[in-house]
């Protein structure tokens, strides 16, 4: 087999050092003919001298159009090597050199993306979707001559491409050249690889009876069936909604500019926090479609504590919620009214605390997910705004949709598990039945649209309190937007947020119980 | 690795395809109206449209190969796909949480609806009651007349107006003779000539089904099996059953039953 090494970045970011580099490595030497195609003339060259393999041939590339079937053919035919390095060209497009068809055993093995640390962030900006489709092609960031902070580097990176893993210094650019080009590192590699691959069969073979089983037994299969039911119900309910959160979220990203969103959201220092939280008045949606809009408002630039306010209190201000509110608790408008305060209040006093925490936007937001340009656009270029709303809400609704399946699933396993009777307890004092409901809510993950007709079955049981507790927070707080969040934000602010709502719930709601005695309004 | 398309963008695009054609199936067949409820359908029209189209939209763009796709990553989108056509819908199960509320109280029978009302929701007479949202008028015209025999026969359509309105009124069925058809219901703690004949309504989806029904009492109940259709004739009595006020029926015939058409009542507010 031979491999094709593509080396790609701008001009004058460290390729032909880096390619240096790998031929005055040891591990070269079993390498029969090293084949190097420059596409490129930079200051730097080639020195034969300090090589390890002796037998290296370099060639120029002039145009773009010499690049295709017929190089390689010649190639095999000429030199026949078993190691092919490329300089690319930065400002060819790397879909050149991955559309081209290949002599039977040759194969693009692994893209390298160099990058100038001083320079980079700003080529980045300015080079358009040239740079950023040769980074998101990159299995492997290099970077060189970085600063101490890398975060700007990483942030950047990060926008384009989730998967490429970076390095910022020579030690990691060693050992992940050795991966790639050490045969024994290789052989090493492929053994490992091979047993992961027997150890997925093994584990997958165990599923298939597992599932086998399931089907089989007389006994579990209702309860299979049971979690299927309520899982696709929970899916197929949440589907349109996201649908429509990612519309709006591609809408927001395509037609608004940042810092007309940023402006309305700052314009008032006394009125913003208000504004965040009524805002969701005009967003008539549910709450698993109100996490995209969120996600994107914040990437926009938005200030953290507005976007977290306006995430929080639009499913309780939502006019859908409401009038589905007032039809559940017939003759009570308290509950509605109470629904529409206690959630703004909790609202609020999250975006407070995050606020005076200093909380910022870059140091929760995933890396991928800083960077305000609109990178997904770029990586899949589109003729007309059309097209590229309906691609954007289409990626968007994916990666969201993963979470609402793992929410579905989890949500809907845990409703079969979980006994009926942990819920049997009367609550004698008003605070455990405001943490079971809280809890409950956390796991049913009901559309907020829909909560109010659940919360009221269970006035029965519970104080009103913990019944608005359940009603208020439950699109707060449960799993599925949760789930939803840790595709934005990182992971450890998602528990935070969680931990601090619950903080917040638990008081207002017993404050609340104070005024309503006796559990009934 | 040397791929011709973009297998990460293919999948998305496919992935979109195939949840569209499943929705449009879905809503076509009626399939959709097992898991949500059918007011829904309008949405699920719309989504599978849009899926569809985002899926011809993107089409184009898988043609242009991306080097490091990862696709394993859209496998976990074939778990709703598979789930959807593998595995048959069938009941939700009543030992689930999400019967917690109306089992918590232990009030099986009134389940969480009318306790709730009994409790704080009441409406006050005086009140009228359209402002409520409820549709005083047509309520009480659809509601099941008596035949010569002096039986009031229940039809699976009136169910949920039926059975709102007996929680909401109690005393106006003291004493009448119901026929209503439900599935069989029992719970730890029934004494095994009580069973409770009940449908379930869906608020929004699978995932908050009520069971909705009243506590039978009598003989001949105790050899249908739990979730076995029947029609119930009886004699409604207002009874304290731990601690809760409620309709019992005291069952005079037992009879095994067709299943209802609709799988789950819906209640109009």
């Amino acid at each position: 087999m031979v491999k094709i090494e593509v080396f790609c970045g701008f001009l004058e970011s460290g390729k032909t050092t880096l390619i240096q580099h790998v031929l005055e490595q040891s591990y070269l030497w079993p390498y029969r003919r090293i084949l190097i195609l420059q596409c490129e003339k930079g200051i730097e060259e080639f020195h034969a001298a300090g090589m390890k393999n002796k037998n290296v041939v370099l060639s120029q590339i002039e145009g773009m159009e010499k690049i295709g079937p017929e190089l390689f053919e010649k190639i095999a035919d000429q030199v026949d090597p078993d190691l092919i390095l490329i300089e690319y060209n930065g400002t060819w497009p790397i879909e050149r050199i991955l559309e081209t068809k290949l002599p039977g055993d040759y194969k693009i093995d692994r893209v390298f993306f160099c990058a100038d640390a001083s320079t980079f962030s700003l080529y980045m900006g300015n080079t358009g979707s040239l740079m950023r489709n040769q980074l998101s092609n990159a299995d492997s960031v290099h970077f060189n001559r970085c600063g101490s902070d890398l975060r700007p580097l990483e942030a950047a990176a990060r926008s384009v491409s989730r998967s490429a893993k970076l390095y910022f210094d020579e030690i990691g650019t060693d050992q992940c050249l050795a991966a790639v080009f050490d045969p024994a590192e290789i052989r090493k590699a492929r053994r490992v690889r091979r047993r992961n691959r027997a150890a997925a069969a093994v584990v997958l073979a165990g599923l298939c009876f597992a599932l086998a089983g399931l089907f089989s037994s007389p006994g579990l299969f209702p309860a299979v069936q049971s979690v299927n039911m309520v899982f696709i119900g929970i899916a197929l309910q949440a589907i349109p909604f996201l649908l429509i959160g990612s519309f709006v979220s591609a809408l927001l990203q395509i037609y608004v500019p940042d810092d007309v969103l940023v402006r309305f959201f700052t314009r008032h220092k006394a009125l913003g926090f208000p504004l965040a939280a009524l805002l969701g008045f005009f967003f008539p949606i549910c709450d698993c479609g109100i996490v995209p809009v969120a996600s994107r408002l914040t990437q926009k630039g938005v200030p953290l504590p507005h976007a977290v306010i306006f995430m929080l209190a639009a499913p309780a201000v939502s006019p859908v919620t409401i009038l589905s509110t007032l039809v559940a608790f017939p003759g009570q408008p308290s509950y509605a009214l109470l629904r529409v305060l206690s959630g703004m209040l909790v609202a609020l006093l999250a975006g407070v605390v995050l606020n005076l925490a200093r909380v910022k936007a870059g140091d929760v937001l995933l890396p991928g997910a800083a960077a305000s340009c609109a990178c997904s656009v770029d990586t899949v270029p589109c003729k007309t705004r059309t097209e590229q709303i309906f691609v954007l809400t289409g990626r968007e609704f994916i990666s969201m949709g993963k979470y609402i399946v793992i929410g579905a699933l989890s949500c809907a396993v845990l409703q079969q598990v979980l006994p009926a009777s942990l819920f049997q307890r009367k609550g004698a004092s008003v605070f455990f039945p405001i943490l079971l409901m809280l809890f409950l809510a956390f796991f049913m993950s009901v559309c907020s649209t829909a909560n109010a007709f659940i919360g009221r079955s269970f006035l029965n049981v519970f104080p009103a309190a913990a019944v608005l507790a359940f009603v208020v927070m439950g699109p707060m707080l449960d799993l599925s937007n949760l789930f939803m969040l840790t595709g934005t934000f990182r992971k450890s602010f998602v528990i935070r947020l969680a931990g601090l709502l619950l903080l917040l719930a638990v008081p207002v709601f017993l404050l609340l119980s104070v005024w309503t005695p006796g559990g009934i309004l | 690795m040397n791929r011709k398309i973009n297998s990460e963008l293919f999948l998305e695009s496919l992935i979109c395809l195939l949840l569209g054609i499943l929705l449009f199936c879905a809503v076509l067949s009626g399939k959709a109206a097992l898991y949500v409820h059918p007011r829904l359908n309008g949405f699920l029209w719309m989504a599978a449209g849009v899926l569809v189209a985002i899926a011809l939209f993107m089409f184009p763009h898988t043609l242009t190969p991306k080097h490091n796709a990862r696709p394993a990553k859209y496998l976990l989108f074939l778990l709703p796909l598979l789930a959807c056509v593998l595995i048959p819908a069938g009941a939700v199960q009543s030992k689930a949480v999400s019967f917690g509320p109306s089992a918590a109280g232990g009030k099986p029978a009134a389940g969480g609806n009318s306790s709730a009302q009994v409790q704080g929701t009441v409406i006050p007479d005086s009140v009228p009651r359209d402002d409520l949202g409820i549709d005083s008028s047509s309520s009480a015209a659809a509601l099941p007349k008596e035949d010569e025999s002096g039986v009031t026969t229940i039809p699976d359509e009136g169910f949920a107006r039926w059975y709102q309105d007996i929680n909401r009124d109690m005393k106006k069925y003291e004493g009448k003779t119901l026929k209503f058809k439900g599935q069989v219901f029992r719970m730890a703690g029934f004494a095994k000539d009580e069973i409770v004949p009940l449908r379930y309504a869906m608020v929004c989806c699978t995932a908050d089904l009520q069971p909705c029904g009243i506590l039978s009492r009598g003989g001949g109940v105790e050899k249908y099996k739990d979730n076995d259709w029947v029609w119930v004739t009886g004699k409604i009595r207002i009874e304290e059953y731990q601690g809760q006020t409620m309709p019992v029926c005291y069952v005079t015939k037992i009879e095994p039953a067709d299943p209802a058409k609709a799988n789950y009542i819906y209640f109009t507010y």
